[in-house]
């Protein structure tokens, strides 16, 4: 499961990007985030890529694993990217190249973050409420998919999956689905129990996440305003 | 000793009417005592841990934990009770296990540094400190169980909950975890409460046990006092320990011994019973 495989990433790599505190992570994908959108030249926008992707290297995933990972916004931009191209071919080749490169700018923060911290730094425009709803929805997928997986393979193994019936493939994934729901609102129900039972009063308390800045926080934010300057400074003035 | 949990007669009826009485004998728990609830599914258990935690408020009935009500006074009992569910994995929540062991801590809102000595205390406790790093995600049942034990004694409570703590473990497993509940009882006078229907864990984890059966509270007792009502445990859809029934077909064969509660009791029942055999042949020849 990628999100678990992100999630080991972002807790047992030891680069300095994992040691560089989240605020400004999260600063140096804004920039980022903000460069890729304000950008309208794809030459520009390919050599941020480029630039991103090399500091992909410093999350600790492998390079076929970010390609994979970058498959998806590739895949979701590409219509977008298509209707663009009948005007101008690298106008479409911008939108993927843009879509591409926000979505690694985000990936350099997501696997060199624990997510409690990044959920942490939410609570600074979200109300408390909605972030440990958040993080409760996270740490449930965990508990869920493998749920998802037994179920998946118990539902084959008695005989429940016949893609080639249409109707009875539909009627028992939707049985399968209503009864992981109904699963879902229990569990979700004894888990509130449990952090009850844990000293949990309606805010999660993450651990430091506002340390005293080190040197190590200067890294992002000046990769952050490197790529602005790159996307903002004219090349042809050179 | 003094009392710390007492349980008379409880009645709890569930969002969707199914109606659970938990009555007979009082159920009551001393300080430092070990006690294990056995029952088979659906005899009440986990009903009797959720009134005890205060997670569920019985239609009737009357319940107290250190002398308050577990529903009214949560926030107040919540700090001297440590609980560890069945499944362990819905109790972790942290991404790493020191962030798991750390939850309540931190919610209490200790210092940095305090939190870091209690983690590292109860994980040396534990054995667990070389697993501080990891992801809790990827651990095995048994480490995931120690880490949610971790996670419960780290407050220092003076009541650990534990529900079906052996389910899903090996041998191995099941046995490091009776170690650690009961070298917690010893070092630190930790009043446990285990529910269980592994009869054959229960004369080493507990000094008192309870049968529940159906809701009923049917017998109380020391283990020795327990398996010597077989009658009551096979109502209970119970089987007696392996040892106490090798004991109880050897009576019946005319080889009188009293039953056992555990295998250390058996061993010397054993080797008295064959030394004595063997003085007699002895003498005779």
């Amino acid at each position: 499961m990628d999100l678990a495989y992100i999630d080991y990433i972002s807790n047992n790599e030891n680069t300095w990007l994992n040691k560089s505190s989240v605020l400004s992570k999260v600063i140096m994908a804004v920039l980022i985030t903000v460069t890729m959108i304000m950008i309208g030249d794809w030459v520009k926008a390919a050599a941020i890529l480029a630039v991103v992707l090399i500091l992909t290297r410093f999350t600790g995933i492998s390079f076929k694993r970010v390609l994979y990972f970058l498959l998806y916004p590739f895949l979701f931009s590409l219509p977008f990217a298509v209707i663009k191209s009948s005007y101008s071919i690298t106008g479409g080749l911008l939108i993927t190249l843009k879509s591409m490169g926000i979505a690694a700018g985000l990936l350099v923060v997501i696997a060199s973050t624990p997510y409690t911290h990044l959920f942490s730094i939410m609570r600074l425009f979200l109300p408390d409420i909605i972030v440990d709803a958040m993080f409760f929805t996270y740490r449930i997928i965990f508990i869920l998919t493998d749920k998802i997986q037994s179920t998946l393979s118990m539902l084959r193994l008695r005989g429940g999956l016949r893609p080639a019936n249409l109707f009875f493939y539909l009627k028992s994934t939707a049985g399968t689905l209503g009864m992981l729901i109904i699963n879902t609102f229990d569990m979700s129900e004894r888990m509130y129990n449990i952090y009850t039972l844990r000293g949990y009063e309606g805010k999660l308390q993450t651990g430091a996440v506002w340390n005293v800045p080190k040197t190590v926080d200067v890294l992002p934010i000046f990769f952050g305003l490197s790529v602005l300057l790159i996307g903002v400074i004219p090349w042809t003035s050179w | 000793m003094d009392e710390l949990v007492k349980v008379r007669c409880i009645r709890h009826v569930y969002p969707d009417k199914t109606e659970v009485g938990i009555c007979g004998l009082d159920f009551i728990v001393n300080k430092g005592e070990r006690v294990a609830v056995l029952g088979p599914n659906g005899a009440g258990k986990t009903t009797l841990l959720s009134h005890i935690l205060g997670l569920l408020e019985p239609v009737e009935g009357e319940i107290t934990v250190a002398g308050m009500n577990p529903k009214k006074d949560f926030r107040k009992l919540r700090k001297e009770m440590g609980v560890v569910f069945q499944n362990v994995d819905e109790q972790i929540i942290g991404p790493t296990v020191f962030d798991d062991i750390a939850f309540s801590l931190r919610n209490e809102g200790r210092k940095k540094e305090e939190i870091d000595e209690c983690v590292k205390n109860v994980c040396m406790e534990l054995g667990i400190c070389e697993l501080l790093n990891k992801v809790p995600h990827y651990l095995s049942g048994g480490q995931k169980k120690k880490v949610a034990l971790a996670g419960a004694m780290v407050t220092n409570p003076q009541l650990l909950v534990l529900d079906e703590p052996f389910d899903g473990l090996d041998p191995g497993a099941k046995r490091e975890i009776m170690n650690l509940l009961n070298r917690l009882n010893r070092s630190f006078g930790t009043t446990i409460l285990v529910t269980t229907h592994d009869i054959n864990v229960v004369p080493e984890i507990a000094d008192v046990i309870y049968v529940l059966n159906r809701g009923h509270i049917a017998a109380r007792g020391t283990p020795a006092e327990i398996f010597s009502m077989a009658e009551t445990i096979r109502e209970a859809n119970l089987e007696p320990p392996v040892i106490v029934e090798l004991f109880r077909r050897l009576n019946k064969r005319g080889i009188l011994l009293p039953v056992p509660s555990g295998i250390e009791e058996a061993e010397e029942l054993l080797l008295e019973a064959i030394s004595f055999q063997e003085e007699k042949n002895t003498g005779t020849m």
